[in-house]
């Protein structure tokens, strides 16, 4: 089987999920769509009515928006790491799983930022964050920054997708004439040319390293929100690599799950195999050791150390009157229970990797919703307030229901990519699958599938 | 000495040579040549003003037209750091200063900028009252944090807000470690004449929707050669308010030289290591003037329930 | 009902009872005489309810000086809520005096259901003159305070209390007080680290307060005694708090950007050029 014949195999298998919107489709439009609505519904009341309407008062002024921008932007990091890092290293059985990790990333970086505007008392003021801008704002930095990731995201998504642009506009499908133009004008033209090849090779060589310092770049500063000011259990010097550990750390969470997710609906078991949710399940508990390293190592000196509002702090995450509970499912979820699912060999099934990693991922929901929320309950001053909304922060429906619509689309996004570019890169699995074949092939992938 | 340290205000001569001087003092720092006229006004307290002609002028445009312009706003007033001391021995928790504040910027009961906690330090020591508005920092965390300039340092010492500039994103608030800034969580509730009033960050009112505002030492008055509200409104003088670079602080009864004051009574700055460099001074509460529980004297019930925490033995 | 204050003869101090049936109110005033620093005077009446001693609100009063039987109106005032009515803006020479600087002042409730008891007022003129010595760099006011006697000659002030003061923004900084000599004169030791304003001067006001002879008298001199202050421009400088950011957060800003963003660029022109090297064939070129 020559490498044509492979992707036009590949290609006829995909098809059906970009030639036609089923009534499953419409069905899964149709319901993220409701909740989407409600979402707005609680939006236009926000609109109408203020803030007021939300949980957050004068002490806790941030609360479930700021939770899901932070989770968000961390989930991004999914792409980050499989084309970025993965690509650099050049590890074959990264390539039918990029374009969905390419989709997390550009999809919940448009999302992420939507919760701050959210959070915003006066949005109809946005566009001053343009013509007024301080340098020395974290939120500054955090617009830039956002907005660079934003692209560079979009950038190398498209990089990746050129070659299937091509391969979509050249061979027979049963789509419509418009859309095989679409394609046609997306491809650039793209045959595969030698000077093509060497063009295509380089700029997807440039962004797969400079994506990388972009996206630590963006967490960090996304922490420094929280780092700089003088708030217990935000003022820290590890913040920035905290963040960013668990950023990836839940991107890779997210990954799994998607995973699962398209290959159960697109039936994509011959290219998503075992090995791929064994491996990413690898790379999980690496970062979950990191990661798990770095909540001790903080909660650890901060309590050590006892200085008088950090104890406060700690004493509402050690209470189970508080936030014990939280805390400790944040943590038994969010660190341990990844390690013994996916360290004991026995326990290692595709099922169970995606169900600690749904875990895992809300666990790191609600750490971020418990980095937030009890730092801003926990103020310097006695508050010495009667009003039991300004003293402990409670998400109202509203707020609950615009975070469901976040989800919702998320799912609904990465579902209509689907339906428009195949999910798994035609051209680059096309390249595994005939270099795998061709046998004279020994590098270390093909030993990791025989391990696997 | 201490008989010159006597109250002295209610003497019209002595009360015309203040704002006379506040006044003149003021034109020349903003560089406007006097017109060499004199003109006498009365101000509403009956005290007698005396002004040159050519700050009339000025001062009947100042509103509408200057303050509402925003770089005098943010310019602050030439030549002066203004500064607060607050006496500790001397309050009462007579609440004064929060409903003369209220009053003052059109704010509704439930909104403080100014407030009175009772404060236990320890286990052993006695609890206090500790009036607490905005510190007005010379490294305000807020001022850092704002991603638009809305919120801002003066260069004599203010921290003021243009709720005209502000997005509301609250950054500002979970920055400053005294939780001194309030939110309009919705349309604030004011009459049409009060919404109608020109904007100024120096007046804060009217207040906004979905912005930010606090204390802001009345710059208003200040520029007018007046005290703010809370300093005039307390019944005993507990704070003092002026300008560092004269040296100079006053209640209202008495005025002292800071430098005296502060070395007399070991001023100091409410959470100094913080690093924030508060432009507020509070005098230790030694000597009390009053008993802590006569703070609870006049105090609605929910008021008491506030400092329900606090153990009073 | 006879207005008397309408004619401007003296005859104002008889009593007359209404005979529109109702009674007036008894009432009591009493006038601070305030002799300010430029030779202006401010008069302040209290005008309170002769029983309660309450204040009397919004009532007109006239003001008067009187010398022998001729009364010249200085002008009218009208309380305010604390019963304070203030005539200001008359030059001192207005006031009609004796040879012995001394005057009457006189004050009427010009209201028909008022009945004033308490009317007129006997005020002697002061002098008071600041001079400023310095002698091995000890800095010495010296308040000089006379009077006249009958025959008009100026006499030295024994044992007169005179107040000194600093202005300041929104008050006066007091210090000190000197109490007069045989000769009239006190002295003061100015302090040495008082801030004054970019060269050092200051105004320093000499007060002569509530005496019941002199009333209110200030005086007022400038003088270089001040330690020079000197403060900041509007301009703040690079900060954190500030408008502008500090110089090496826009080097970082700027490197960084431009370093993303080149990239950027350089992969956006890479892609122009893979639209312009396309074959013209309809095929891929599968081949390696
Ligand atoms: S809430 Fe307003 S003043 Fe505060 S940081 Fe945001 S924009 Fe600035």
């Amino acid at each position: 089987m020559n490498f044509k014949e492979t992707t036009q195999n590949l290609l006829k298998e995909l098809a059906p999920t970009i030639e036609k919107f089923t009534w499953k489709d419409w069905l899964w439009t149709i319901s993220l769509s409701l909740v989407i609505l409600w979402g707005m519904y609680a939006l236009y009341l926000q609109i109408a009515r203020g803030h007021e309407v939300t949980g957050m008062r004068d002490n806790v002024v941030w609360g479930l928006y700021v939770a899901n921008f932070i989770f968000f932007i961390g989930i991004s990091y999914a792409g980050a790491i499989i084309s970025g890092i993965l690509h650099l290293m050049n590890l074959e059985w990264r390539k039918p799983i990029i374009r969905i990790a390419e989709l997390i990333t550009v999809i919940a970086t448009i999302i992420g930022p939507l919760y701050i505007l959210l959070c915003m008392g006066r949005l109809d003021r946005l566009h001053y964050l343009f013509i007024y801008p301080r340098l020395q704002s974290p939120i500054t930095w955090d617009v830039i920054a956002i907005l660079t990731y934003l692209v560079g995201s979009v950038i190398f998504l498209y990089l990746t997708l050129i070659r299937d642009f091509s391969i979509l506009s050249t061979q027979q499908l049963n789509i419509g004439l418009k859309r095989k133009r679409i394609y046609r004008f997306l491809s650039l033209g793209f045959k595969n040319t030698s000077e093509q090849k060497v063009l295509l090779k380089v700029s997807t060589n440039i962004m797969a390293i400079i994506i990388i310092p972009i996206a630590i770049v963006v967490h960090s500063v996304l922490s420094w929100i929280f780092g700089m000011t003088l708030r217990p259990g935000w003022h820290s010097t590890i913040f920035g690599p905290y963040f960013v550990l668990a950023a990836v750390y839940s991107g890779t969470g997210v990954m799994i799950l998607a995973m699962y997710f398209f290959r159960r609906l697109y039936g994509l078991q011959r290219y998503i195999t075992k090995k791929h949710f064994v491996y990413l399940g690898y790379i999980m508990i690496m970062l979950g050791a990191g990661y798990g390293y770095f909540t001790f190592s903080e909660y650890l000196t901060d309590w050590y150390s006892s200085e008088k509002w950090n104890t406060e702090l700690i004493d509402k995450l050690f209470n189970w009157q508080e936030y014990g509970g939280l805390f400790f499912f944040a943590n038994v979820a969010g660190i341990l229970l990844p390690f013994i699912v996916i360290g004991i060999p026995k326990l290692r099934t595709i099922e169970s990797i995606t169900l600690v990693s749904a875990l895992m991922v809300l666990a790191m929901w609600v750490k971020r919703y418990l980095i937030v929320v009890p730092t801003l309950e926990t103020t310097l001053i006695p508050m010495q307030e009667t009003r039991p909304e300004y003293i402990h922060y409670t998400a109202t429906w509203l707020e609950w229901a615009l975070t469901f619509a976040g989800i919702a689309a998320f799912i609904l996004m990465f579902k209509l990519a689907s339906k428009f570019i195949p999910i798994i890169p035609i051209w680059e699995t096309s390249e595994s699958i005939k270099k795998k074949t061709s046998a004279i092939d020994t590098n270390v992938d093909l030993k990791s599938v025989t391990h696997a | 000495m201490n008989k010159s340290r006597r109250e002295f205000v209610k003497k019209g001569a002595v009360a015309g040579a203040i704002t006379a001087a506040g006044v003149s003092a003021w034109l020349k720092d903003q560089g406007i040549k006097e017109a060499g006229e004199k003109v006498k006004l009365l101000s509403q307290d009956g005290q007698l003003i005396e002004v040159d002609k050519a700050f009339l002028k000025l001062h009947a445009q100042a509103n509408s037209e200057i303050l509402a312009k925003n770089t005098m706003g943010r310019e602050g007033i030439p030549g002066r750091k203004f500064v607060m001391v607050v006496d500790l021995s001397k309050c009462n928790n007579a609440r004064k200063c929060v409903t003369a504040c209220q009053k003052m910027h059109y704010l509704p009961e439930d909104k403080e900028w100014l407030n009175v906690k009772l404060m236990k330090d320890n286990e052993q020591s006695a609890p206090y009252w500790f009036p607490k508005m905005c510190f007005h920092c010379d490294n305000p965390p807020c001022v850092k944090v704002c991603p638009v300039d809305a919120t801002f340092k003066r260069a004599d010492g203010l921290v003021l807000i243009d709720n005209q500039r502000c997005i509301g994103c609250k950054f500002c608030m979970a920055a400053c470690p005294y939780s001194t800034r309030v939110f309009n969580w919705d349309e604030p509730d004011l009459s049409q004449e009060v919404k109608d009033l020109p904007y100024s960050p120096e007046t804060s009112v009217p207040s906004q929707h979905g912005t930010v505002e606090k204390c802001d030492f009345c710059p208003d008055m200040v520029r007018k050669g007046k005290l703010p509200d809370c300093v005039t409104a307390c019944p005993n003088g507990v704070f003092y308010f002026g300008d560092e670079i004269e040296d100079a602080v006053t209640n209202g009864d008495e005025t002292v030289r800071l430098s005296e004051l502060l070395r007399d009574r070991a001023g100091y700055r409410f959470m100094e290591d913080l690093g924030t460099k508060p432009r507020v001074y509070y005098l230790p509460p030694t000597g009390r003037m009053f008993p802590v529980e006569r703070g609870f004297k006049d105090l609605t019930e929910e008021q008491k329930e506030r400092y329900k925490d606090v153990n009073l033995d | 009902m006879l207005n008397l204050s309408k004619t401007s003869v003296l005859m104002v101090f008889a009593t007359v009872m209404s005979f529109t049936g109702h009674a007036q109110v008894a009432a009591e005033a009493s006038l601070t005489y305030n002799k300010l620093k430029d030779n202006n005077v401010l008069l302040r009446a209290v005008l309170t309810d002769a029983q309660e001693s309450e204040p009397l609100a919004n009532i007109e009063l006239g003001f008067y000086s009187i010398q022998d039987t001729i009364s010249t109106s200085l002008g009218k005032a009208i309380s305010n809520e604390e019963g304070v009515a203030v005539l200001q803006g008359l030059s001192f020479e207005s006031l009609l005096q004796k040879q012995d600087h001394t005057f009457i002042i006189a004050v009427e409730v010009l209201d028909e259901n008022y009945q004033l008891t308490s009317r007129e007022f006997t005020f002697s003129d002061v002098n008071m003159q600041l001079s400023f010595d310095e002698i091995d760099s000890v800095k010495q006011i010296v308040v000089t305070i006379s009077t006249w006697d009958e025959l008009g000659n100026l006499v030295p002030l024994e044992e007169a209390d005179a107040y000194l003061y600093v202005p300041r923004m929104f008050s006066l900084l007091p210090i000190g007080d000197v109490y007069t000599d045989e000769e009239g004169q006190g002295m003061l030791e100015f302090p040495t680290d008082l801030p004054g304003d970019l060269n050092g001067g200051l105004e320093i006001i000499a007060q002569i307060e509530d005496h019941d002879e002199f009333g209110n008298v200030a005086v007022s001199e400038s003088v270089n005694w001040g330690a020079p202050v000197t403060y900041e421009t509007s301009k703040l400088p690079r900060a954190l708090w500030s408008p502008d950011a500090p110089l090496w957060m826009w080097i970082t800003f700027i490197v960084l950007m431009v370093g993303v963003w080149f990239h950027y660029g350089w992969v956006l022109i890479n892609l122009r050029r893979i639209k312009y090297h396309s074959s013209d064939s309809e095929l891929i070129n599968y081949e390696d």
